[in-house]
């Protein structure tokens, strides 16, 4: 693909070209103010409408934005994207398959004349449309059949195309690299090169999911709802803290340390972020050392810290709940010996005599733990994915439909 | 058997905890000091984890995704190690990315200092660091169309769309092998949003029995789990360290986890052992008449 250039089977969301030229465009000066004032204004008014409104009418609120967000990507997920052409050829007397994916694909810039300039410096230009393009074979004799796997420009014709605005197709093709004649009539096209005729009709599929190419933008708002859910639960913590703190209660200290902790982070991160990249040999700015203290120093350490005290618990766990009470428990057992010893060369080394290419190969320990892993194993977690899998999928039809029970959707409506 | 021994026995179940964390780190820490020369098999998963690098064409690019952190560094970071070595070492190009903060960082740190072990190898010209990215789904549904577009710039603010390892992968199914190393379930969404990406991976031990389906229906190229998974990728890819011994640094936590299997396994030998005890003696003594068995008393000699 040329650079620049992207290319997606699914067709752009419904309006998604104006709302990109009309409204999610820069905006300077004044307007970039007054928009941000507005926007704000917006905010504050939903947040208030939202609280004024009563708990009835608030759940009800919520349920038919789950149903829309869910429908969405439902809806996503259903609609075809029509990205297949598919239709039949006439090529000198002989019946041929014509099958073409589709893409959008935008084309590339034209190569800069002068000098680069910097994209920050570039004037803002609006997205331009996404063409239909399709690309696709006519394959001539049924010569995988015949002679193996076909050769294209010899029984494969390669041909390309571009939807017009008109829903036409302007298609190019060549047979030894001798460009082909076409004329259409309907959906139909007529074939005529040096030494030869013949007809294609096709059909392309109905682009009709219009609904993808949001997801996307939808993805980005939900990075930033969650950068605010991030912010609310920070001001619940520094609330929460800061009274343990100041009222100097049982435990002040660890809020101390936390205060530090998002402080310091907060302030050196940001900080550092700012400077340019530290080349070898050059003094260390406070910035860099003070976030390397807090991220190497303290973070780190912190996390490896605790996970490694996993290692204790797993062992005294081990030692203390692991009773041999039934058949089933000797039996699992048995099994978690054979891998423990089979992962660990201390326990190869127990089966290591037995020649692996020999007739008793198979009873080495290695190849047992193998077995055991990709034969029982692999069928036992597969039977769990799947019921966990089919349990999620209830459970998402409950959410979708607010059939569930729980803080959003207190009773069934 | 003699009441004696089975009291012994008994007794055996109630070792106290301490005990036990002493013995956990005398056997984990003895053969980090005396090594222990070992020999690891490798599984068929690591052999075609091998065989799916060896047969990457020069012009496509790797790209190891690096979502791990300082907490299951002990296990990920062998594992990212022995495959970057390898990849180094048969000058395969390859790009870093992750979506956990810390991973690109500490991925980044530890390829410079693998790189230091074959001249000329440099940053820019044999490896990119994406850095770090939020969001998976969008990013990666992204990234399936457009990887320097999303992506934008490297660790070091480099453009992509100039970068040159990077427009070896325009798309991620450009791609010739996504190699994923985590401790957490982010692999599922890569099967999930990364259909025609030929992907391989690598997860901490605990998380091993979940990914063998996904081998086996040929979703994953390739597996490792846990350290044992580092140590057998370097015994297949012939791995010496820097005293010319066989192995890296799988191969140096192998004896560490072979005597912590053994302990675990002892331990477990032994509280069964204790209750088995515990219940022959309960069987062969009657209770004495004149005080109820099962109620225990205190140090004050009063039913608790």
């Amino acid at each position: 693909m040329p650079q620049g250039a992207s290319s997606t089977p699914y067709p752009p969301g419904l309006l998604q070209d104006w709302f990109a030229t009309h409204v999610f465009c820069p905006l300077h000066g004044v307007a970039f103010v007054a928009a941000i004032i507005a926007t704000v204004v917006a905010f504050v008014a939903i947040l208030a409408g939202l609280q004024s409104l009563g708990s009835g009418a608030r759940r009800r609120l919520t349920m038919a934005c789950t149903f829309v967000a869910g429908l969405f990507y439902l809806l996503a997920f259903v609609l075809t994207p029509g990205n297949k052409a598919s239709g039949t050829a006439v090529i000198g007397g002989k019946a041929c398959a014509f099958r073409a994916d589709i893409t959008w694909d935008t084309a590339p810039d034209p190569t800069p004349q002068g000098p680069p300039v910097d994209d920050k410096d570039k004037p803002w230009q609006p997205p331009k449309p996404k063409t239909r393009t399709l690309k696709g074979a006519v394959e001539l004799t049924p010569a995988e059949k015949v002679k193996g796997e076909p050769q294209p420009g010899v029984d494969i014709l390669p041909i390309e195309g571009t939807q017009n605005a008109d829903g036409t197709w302007d298609l190019k093709l060549a047979v030894d690299e001798t460009p082909v004649a076409l004329t259409r009539t309907g959906r139909s096209y007529a074939l005529a090169w040096t030494g030869g005729s013949g007809t294609l009709t096709f059909r392309a599929g109905i682009p009709l999911n219009r609904v993808k190419g949001y997801e996307q933008p939808l993805g980005t708002f939900m990075i930033i709802m969650g950068g605010f859910t991030i912010f609310l639960g920070l001001i619940n913590l520094v609330m929460l803290h800061g009274k343990v703190l100041l009222g100097a209660r049982r435990g002040w200290h660890n809020s101390l340390a936390f205060f530090i902790g998002l402080v310091g982070m907060t302030v050196f991160g940001l900080w550092q972020l700012q400077l340019p990249a530290l080349e070898a040999g050059q003094p260390v700015p406070l910035a860099h050392a003070g976030y390397k203290l807090f991220f190497d120093g303290l973070l780190k350490p912190l996390q490896s810290t605790t996970f490694a005290l996993l290692g204790f618990f797993i062992v005294s766990a081990a030692y203390r709940a692991f009773r041999i009470r039934s058949t089933e428990a000797a039996l699992m057992t048995i099994v978690a010996f054979v891998v423990m010893l089979g992962q660990v060369p201390m326990g190869q080394a127990l089966t290591a005599w037995i020649p692996a290419d020999g007739p008793f190969g198979w009873l080495r320990i290695e190849t047992i733990t193998n077995w055991l892993l990709t034969t029982p194993n692999t069928a036992a977690t597969r039977g769990i994915l799947f019921g966990s899998v089919t349990g999620g999928f209830a459970l998402s039809l409950r959410v979708w439909l607010s059939l569930e029970r729980g803080s959003y959707f207190g009773k069934e409506f | 058997m003699s009441p004696a021994l089975l009291r012994l026995l008994a007794r055996s179940r109630s070792i106290d905890r301490r005990w036990i964390a002493l013995a956990t780190v005398l056997m984990l820490a003895a053969p980090l000091i005396w090594r222990i020369p070992l020999t690891m098999v490798p599984f068929p998963a690591t052999v075609k984890l091998k065989t799916t690098i060896d047969a990457v064409p020069e012009n496509k690019l790797i790209i190891v995704a690096v979502d791990w952190d300082s907490a299951t560094k002990g296990e990920c970071q062998p594992l990212t190690a022995a495959v970057i070595d390898y990849l180094l070492k048969n000058n395969k190009k390859f790009a870093l990315f992750g979506f956990i903060p810390q991973g690109p960082e500490l991925a980044q740190r530890l390829t410079e200092e693998l790189a230091r072990k074959y001249p000329g190898k440099t940053y820019g010209k044999d490896w990119v660091n994406w850095g770090y990215r939020p969001n998976v789904m969008n990013t990666l549904i992204a990234m399936m169309n457009d990887v320097p577009g999303t992506l934008k710039t490297d660790i070091r603010k480099n453009d992509l769309s100039k970068d040159p390892l990077t427009q070896m992968v325009p798309n991620l199914k450009e791609a010739g092998l996504l190699y994923h190393v985590s401790g957490t379930a982010l692999f599922k969404s890569y099967l999930q949003f990364c259909a025609g990406v030929p992907l391989a991976n690598a997860v901490t031990a605990v998380m091993g029995p979940e990914q063998y389906p996904y081998l086996q229906s040929g979703q994953t190229k390739g597996l490792l789990v846990g350290l044992g998974g580092a140590a057998q990728f370097e015994a297949v890819g012939d791995f010496k360290d820097e005293t010319g011994a066989k192995g890296g640094e799988g191969y140096k936590g192998m004896g560490s986890q072979s005597l912590g299997h053994l302990l675990v396994m002892a331990l477990i030998v032994l509280g069964n052992l204790g209750v088995w005890a515990q219940r022959r003696l309960d069987e062969t003594t009657p209770p004495p008449d004149d005080e109820p068995s099962e109620t225990p008393i205190d140090d004050q000699g009063e039913a608790a």
